[in-house]
């Protein structure tokens, strides 16, 4: 209940941070943006050429889905780095645990609110996707299910990770060290390119520090214009299990940080 | 009785780093203090004395390197503990988003106050704290002033048994302080404990039973009020119609005398003070006001810092 309430406030405040405008600005600059794009399909259909209209409509949607789904991570690891930094750097954390509230109980709380936040987000893109999908006249496939629930999951892992260092180390570095390290597997692949030892030592640097990171395939299943390779329950469910795996270690490590943290700075 | 604040040898030290140097401050230093319940207990000394850091531990924000301390038995910043105190921070900070009732309302259902209880003591509270006309602007656009009354109605909303108080009275107007010192003596006589730290002295003369002074993370001085002002060695008359001769008797006798609008203010030492006023008397003039000389506690604050103060009288 009271990580309710203060999950609840956490969302209230997010929804009026000025830094979330300029998010949405960049949401509806990426959406204006490529709606030249579907104008251009949309007036190819009309000049009777459906196939390839349908096509290019996918095509623009499945870019659209992709950058959308970038955005929640950016969104869960820039609200997750700066919520309880920002706390304790305004007080507002001072009077709220000076409540009949445990610490774990506050930072449980935020991290609903993130997810308040992330679910807001979703909500709207999704309805805009959606709208587009049906206006192509694509058909809904069944696997997009799944690609929203890995988006989930990989952005509350992210928000998990944020949150950890973020409370060790400061919100900055917390979103490079973040950024560095879900980039490793795709910079592995890069480096391969170059050198095939220095991209296997990369990999398995990367899969060290990220065990089973490649089951959460959000990109595959977020697909329009190609069904993903087909998939038996187990991948689902191992993929799944080590997402959740991964968010409970490090929401453990960020409460263990936290909980003999010193909320004030000597003056 | 048992204690429901208790020191026990509580010792910190902020360690930051300035480039390369690594700069350390004691700010506590085996402080050893016991508040009872039912007082209020003025927790007086200069800047950087540790006054804020005791309650900062207090209130479990930050945690000691040595010792302990208990609040009604429990260990500082234990939750269950927090549902019976009330603090008020020296920097209020809320969130500027919502309004005096919202914030009230979130505060106290972090407390486990139940909602109709809510319902009713928020606008009591509101209006006791002349916040009435203020309940549907959010608090980010408040003065100081009105600040400190919103963190004053937070700290009432659950109606606790300790109140924690950092410079209550701090951005307040006269009349705001003297409300604050209504509310304290009205829960002192229902029985609530008030551990109060301030730099006003005579707002702690007015309000404490006990002072204590700490400096340089050390309680120097501790005692009662009253203690204090009855034995304070001099006492301030203000009279009316004295003879000129009454005056310089009394000023060759060591007594401060003050002339303002046909009245006098008299300082002299208690032992003076009845053959003074039967000689007054004697004379045809009439006392206005007998009171112990206002400089008792101020008197005693810097007694305690002096003593505290290593040979040459800075202290290191």
């Amino acid at each position: 209940m009271k990580i309710w309430l203060v999950a609840l406030n956490t969302y209230r405040g997010l929804l009026r941070h000025r830094a979330l405008l300029a998010f949405i600005l960049l949401f509806l600059f990426t959406l204006i943006s490529s709606l030249a794009g579907l104008y251009f399909a949309s007036r190819l259909a009309e000049g009777g050429a459906g196939e390839q209209s349908r096509q290019m409509f996918a095509r623009q949607i499945e870019g659209l889905t992709q950058t959308f789904a970038i955005y929640a991570f950016v969104l869960a690891a820039l609200t997750a780095a700066y919520l309880l930094p920002g706390e304790i750097r305004t007080g507002t954390i001072v009077p709220t645990l000076g409540r009949a509230l445990s610490r774990s109980q506050f930072l449980l709380g935020l991290f609903l609110g993130m997810n308040l936040l992330l679910a807001s987000y979703l909500a709207m893109a999704g309805a805009i996707l959606g709208g587009l999908v049906l206006w192509s006249g694509l058909p809904p496939a069944a696997h997009l299910a799944w690609g929203v629930l890995y988006l989930v999951l990989i952005a509350n892992i992210v928000g998990a990770i944020a949150f950890f260092f973020a409370m060790r180390l400061s919100p900055l570095v917390a979103v490079v060290a973040l950024l560095l390290w879900i980039s490793l597997p795709s910079a592995a692949g890069a480096v391969r390119l170059y050198s095939q030892l220095w991209g296997e030592r990369l990999e398995a640097a990367a899969s060290r520090l990220l065990p089973a990171w490649d089951l959460l395939e959000f990109d595959q299943f977020l697909r329009l214009t190609q069904a993903p390779t087909g998939r038996g329950a187990e991948f689902f469910l191992v993929g799944i299990t080590h997402g959740l795996d991964y968010i409970l270690i490090f929401l453990l490590l960020a409460l263990l940080a936290f909980r003999r943290r010193s909320l004030l700075s000597p003056n | 009785m048992a204690a429901v604040l208790r020191f026990e040898a509580v010792s910190k030290r902020y360690v930051s780093r300035r480039g390369l140097r690594r700069i350390s401050v004691q700010a506590l230093d085996e402080l050893n203090l016991e508040v009872e319940p039912g007082e209020i207990f003025g927790f007086l000394g200069p800047n950087g004395a540790g006054k804020t850091t005791a309650l900062h531990l207090l209130m479990g924000l930050i945690f000691p390197d040595r010792g302990r301390g208990t609040v009604f038995g429990l260990p500082f910043g234990h939750r269950h503990a927090h549902r019976r105190i009330g603090f008020l921070p020296e920097n209020l900070a809320f969130y500027r988003y919502l309004t005096p009732v919202q914030l009230l309302r979130y505060f106290g259902r972090l407390n486990d106050v139940p909602a109709d209880e809510l319902e009713r003591r928020i606008p009591e509270l509101l209006g006791r704290l002349k916040l009435d006309e203020a309940v549907r602007r959010p608090v980010g656009g408040f003065s100081r002033g009105m600040l400190q009354r919103v963190g004053l109605a937070q700290v009432l909303i659950h109606d606790p048994d300790l109140l924690v108080l950092d410079e209550p009275t701090s951005g307040l107007d006269p009349l705001g302080r003297r409300l604050v010192r209504q509310l304290l003596l009205e829960l002192k006589a229902r029985g609530k404990t008030v551990f109060l730290s301030s730099h006003l002295l005579s707002e702690i003369e007015l309000v404490s039973d006990r002072v204590g002074v700490v400096d340089r993370g050390r309680l120097r001085r501790i005692g009662s009020v009253r203690g204090l002002l009855e034995a304070s060695q001099r006492v301030e008359l203000i009279v009316r119609g004295a003879s000129a001769a009454l005056l310089d008797s009394l000023r060759q006798q060591g007594a401060e005398v003050a002339e303002r609008d046909h009245l006098h203010r008299i300082v002299l030492d208690r032992s003076q003070q009845r053959p003074a006023i039967e000689r007054l008397w004697q004379e045809g003039g009439e006392v206005l006001s007998l009171v112990p000389a206002r400089s008792t506690i101020e008197d005693f604050f810097v007694e305690a810092i002096e003593e505290a103060l290593p040979p040459g009288g800075e202290p290191q």
